[in-house]
């Protein structure tokens, strides 16, 4: 039996905490409990990244008594950067598989980050603005061929409250090119009160979002995207699902002056969210089962 | 006081809290306020954090307009600091306040410049901490105008300060630095602390408005200190005081054995300075300061003034004062012993009556190791009418029980300096004046001059000690010893002075006064003195031994010499370079052991001049008198004993010039007297 083996792109822990610079600016008011508050973390850092990957899925033997592991691929990758962030998973079974992919990131941290309050004489409207000016540029690229038993690949790009992204499941055949350009310039924030209650706050990373993908798949192909406001409410939003075999073009574009913060509440929640306790690390415990168990849809 | 601090607790009901910190490389920064405040009150600030260079915050605003302010800042960083700043205003008709602050995660620099007026109530605190130490300033008054300036430094040090004008009812400003742990087990409990405090305020009965205008600062790191620059704070007619203190406690304790395993280990020291008047039209002003470290605990004044004035009949006072002392004892009763000491010494001036003034170049008191020590430059007070005094004393105590032998000894000794004046036109001055304690107790003053137009006026010094020797629950012996000098008048221009007072007690005591005057132009008289004594309750006799010199007069005339008293050699009274003149004057010669006496007076009418008085009473007594007089006079000598028992008694009189040499002695072979007078 011929064992191939496959190495897949994996990146990883980009921003270390503790070199991180990080704020919080938060208001409360005392009177009614209501509270506004944000904490920011980025880093002056870069990271360039490229690969490729070839190869076949197959069973390897591992003793001499004739041991076999089952064939798989698996892979992630998260990167993030003062609320730019980009999350991909894939998982394969036995099959032939090429993939190449280049990531560009660049993200500073070392600008003053503001807070002005102001209140006027005979009024009670406090207005308290927060400015920061940490940018952020993420650029990645990636190509992906597949041909087998079965493969799952999925990616998410957000950008402080926007999100874009496609799940690719089930699929024995698929083939894809992604082109992912976000960048934040900066962020400022607005929170008006009075001496009884918050008002309002306003949350405004100034960001655009570029998200580029040409398939085809022969299983579950799911795209989504969705855009906020200031507040973090839902402005523009979308989801699709093809079953079947398809191709597929889709270029979403997303620039916003007035976007809110991130919810951190990913709505990838399969493997994205719901298999974040899986140590990635761990690639020997994640049999076929346990990948496919992931991939729930 | 506690009625502000208690508004600053109650705040807060409805109002805004920002938040802001940074944090970078595993370091943090944080700053956040609290505004409640009156719709008619502007508030701006900005804060920028800083991310290249180092991590900081650096925040700056401005509250401005009439009505109701609360606000509360506070600072933090990664290193363990805390920061607060209070502003506080009650109705008031305006309040401007400009603060900035800059924030690293190991050091704070923060300044609130805060000016208030017409409030109700108004109070401005800042306060610092690090790593349990803390420090603070306080400025607050009630019906009146506040503006204060006060800045936090902390960079492993804290300090603390404020520059304050303040007018209004009871206007007080103080600050404190220090630390106090405080841990209590099951059966044990262990303190440590030290602190440091200086304080000013002021209350007006008539109006209520009083002022004060003072600079203080307030820090501790290795040690705790504090500053005060009191530039004056009046009222019309009530008080005003300051003072700084600070002070050390070391305490540890065992009561986990009972009564019977009793152990206690324990030192306090502590030293303060003051200044207060009270009346009218007070005023005082001064710089002040107070300190502990590993030298000891000490407590300063310099430039140090106080006055008041009169209105109608009333009458007030006014004073300053520097003490230190230190206490400590050590319990063991598991091994059978109880033993204690302390020690203290202070100087002070003060003037009570009409129009008093006071004014010190220095009054400073510290404690330590060396021992304990009070000091006094440049000390006068005066006043139109009433009562001047400045003193200055030191004392220790010493005790000890051992239940093993049943024994115990407990000692004391003294040294005390005073100078006063009574009646009208009073003044004493003091060039300098100082009283230690540590293997003695002494005390010595020069420049000293105490005089009155009408009335009396004195100075003095003085020392002793006692041991009282116990054995089982009794008094086995009790022996003491004291020696003084001293020196007054009574009546129309009363003056009393001398070049150099001393007095010490250590193994013995002595007394001095060098230039030892007392004299008067007319009225009741004047007196001047020394004498030395000692008792031992194991002597035979009355265990007594007293030997004095002495001079008074009665109407008008002067005294003077170079007076000493001491015990070193039993009891010994002597004065040199007597002169004396006057219609009824009065030299005295006096020795006394307890068996037998010697004694020579001298009554005379002109001048006595180029005199030696002296007296001794150890194993034998004498009294002698030397010198010259010129006019009428009635020398007798005089000597009695009683082991064996005998008496003699000469005199002699004259009317011109005469040499005069006067004796009387007792010895083991009986009593004694010559008496001589040569014409000149």
């Amino acid at each position: 039996m011929r064992i191939g083996f496959v190495y897949l792109l994996l990146l990883a822990g980009l921003i270390s905490s503790a070199s991180a610079a990080s704020y919080t600016f938060g208001v409360d008011n005392v009177t009614d409990g209501s509270s506004f508050w944000i904490h920011r973390q980025s880093a002056t850092m870069k990271l360039d990244l490229s690969g490729s990957v070839e190869g076949d899925i197959l069973p390897i033997a591992v003793t001499p008594a004739g041991r076999v592991l089952s064939p798989f691929l698996s892979g992630f990758a998260d990167l993030a950067a003062n609320d730019v962030r980009l999350r991909e998973r894939t998982a394969a079974l036995q099959g032939t598989y090429s993939s190449e992919g280049v990531v560009s990131l660049r993200s500073e941290a070392e600008a003053d980050v503001n807070r002005t309050y102001f209140k006027p004489a005979g009024s009670d409207l406090w207005t308290i603005t927060l400015e920061e000016n940490w940018p952020v540029t993420l650029n990645a690229t990636k190509t992906l061929d597949y041909i087998g038993k079965g493969i799952n690949d999925r990616d998410c790009a957000g950008n402080n409250g926007d999100s874009v992204g496609a799940s690719f499941l089930y699929n024995r055949e698929l083939s894809r090119e992604r082109n992912v350009a976000m960048r934040l310039d900066r962020l400022n924030a607005t929170v008006v009160a009075t001496n009884e209650t918050i008002v309002r706050a306003d949350v405004f990373p100034t960001r655009s979002t570029l998200y580029d993908i040409t398939s085809h798949s022969t299983g579950i192909a799911d795209l989504r995207y969705r855009q906020t406001d200031s507040r973090g409410d839902p402005i523009n939003l979308g989801e699709e699902r093809y079953t079947g075999t398809y191709d597929i073009t889709r270029k979403v574009e997303m620039v916003l002056i007035y976007t809110n913060e991130t919810n951190n509440t990913d709505w990838l929640s399969c493997c994205i969210g719901g298999c974040d306790d899986i140590d990635p690390c761990q690639l020997a415990s994640w049999g076929e089962e346990g990948i496919f168990d992931c991939a729930c849809r | 006081m506690a009625a502000v601090i208690c508004i600053l607790i109650l705040q807060g009901a409805s109002a805004v809290d920002m938040h802001f910190s940074a944090s970078s490389g595993g370091e943090s920064v944080s700053i956040w306020d609290h505004y409640d405040v009156d719709n008619s009150v502007e508030v701006s600030g900005q804060s920028s954090a800083g991310f290249s260079g180092g991590l900081s915050i650096d925040d700056s605003r401005r509250i401005s307009g009439p009505g109701d302010v609360y606000v509360v800042q506070g600072y933090s960083g990664s290193d363990g600091y805390f920061g607060m700043n209070y502003i506080y205003a009650e109705d008031a008709t305006h309040t401007l306040a400009l603060g900035s602050a800059h924030l690293t995660p190991e050091a704070l620099g923060a300044v609130q410049d805060v000016s208030i007026s017409g409030a109700a109530e108004s109070a401005v605190v800042s306060t610092g901490s690090l790593g349990g130490r803390g420090a603070m300033q306080h400025a607050s008054v009630m019906d009146g105008s506040l503006d204060s300036r006060q800045t936090i430094d902390i960079d492993g040090a804290i300090v603390t300060s404020q520059d304050t004008q303040i007018a209004g009812f009871l206007p007080t400003a103080f600050g404190t630095a220090g630390y106090m742990d405080f841990n209590q087990g099951p059966g044990t409990l262990k303190i440590r602390g030290e602190g440091a405090g200086v304080a000013v305020s002021s209350i007006d009965i008539l109006d209520g408005i009083s002022e004060i205008d003072c600079n203080l600062a307030a820090g501790t790191g290795n040690s705790a200190w504090a500053y005060g620059d009191i530039r004056s704070a009046t009222s019309d007619a009530g008080a005003v005081g300051a003072g700084a203190g600070a002070g050390k406690v070391n305490l540890d304790a065992d009561f986990s054995g009972g009564i019977q395993g009793l152990y206690i280990d324990g030192y306090g020291e502590a030293a303060g300075v003051g200044i207060g008047a009270l009346g009218v039209e007070n005023k005082i002003s001064g710089t002040l300061t107070a300190r502990t470290g590993d030298g000891g605990t000490s407590a300063s004044g310099t430039d140090i003034e106080a006055s008041n004035n009169e209105a109608s009949n009333k009458r007030g006072g006014v004073a300053a004062a520097a003490a230190a002392g230190n206490l400590g004892i050590g319990v063991d009763l598991q091994n059978g012993f109880i033993e204690g000491g302390a020690e203290a010494a202070g100087v002070g001036v003060g003037a009570v009556g009409r129009k008093n003034e006071i004014t010190a170049g220095t009054l400073a008191a510290g404690t330590g190791s060396f021992g304990t020590e009070s000091l006094g430059r440049k000390i006068e007070a005066s006043n139109e009418e009433g009562f001047v005094v400045a003193a200055a004393a030191a004392g220790g105590l010493d005790g000890g029980f051992d239940f093993n032998s049943v024994e115990g000894t407990v000692e004391a000794e003294g040294a005390i300096f005073g100078a006063g004046a009574t009646g009208k036109g009073n003044y004493i001055g003091v060039g300098r004046v100082r009283a230690t304690t540590g293997n003695s107790a002494d005390v010595v003053a020069r420049d000293v001059e105490a005089r009155s137009t009408e009335g009396a006026a004195g100075t003095g010094a003085a020392a002793g000690n006692v041991k009282i020797d116990l054995t089982g629950g009794t008094i086995a012996r009790v022996t003491a010893e004291g020696s003084a000098v001293g020196a007054g008048a009574i009546g129309e221009s009363a003056y009393a002075g001398a070049d150099r007072l001393k007095a010490e007690s250590g193994d013995s005591t002595e007394a001095v006064g060098r230039g030892l005057t007392a004299s008067v132009e007319d009225g009741i008289g004047a007196g001047i003195g020394a004498i030395g004594a000692t008792y031992d309750s194991d002597r035979p006799g009355s265990g007594w031994e007293v030997a004095s010199v002495s001079g008074d007069l009665i109407g008008g005339g002067e005294i003077s010499g170079n007076f000493h008293a001491d015990t070193g050699q039993s009891a010994t009274a002597t004065a040199n370079n007597v002169f004396a003149f006057g219609d009824d004057v009065y030299l005295g010669s006096h020795a006394d052991d307890g068996r037998s006496s010697s004694d020579v007076d001298t009554f005379f009418s002109g001048v006595f001049a180029d005199g030696r008085l002296r007296a001794y009473a150890g194993d034998s007594t004498m009294a002698l008198q030397k010198g010259r007089v010129t006019g009428r006079f009635k020398s007798d000598v005089e000597a009695y004993s009683t082991d064996p028992l005998d008496h003699s008694f000469k005199d002699k009189k004259g009317n011109g010039v005469f040499d005069i040499n006067m004796k009387a002695w007792t010895d083991d072979t009986g009593a004694y007297t010559r008496a001589k007078k040569e014409v000149v």
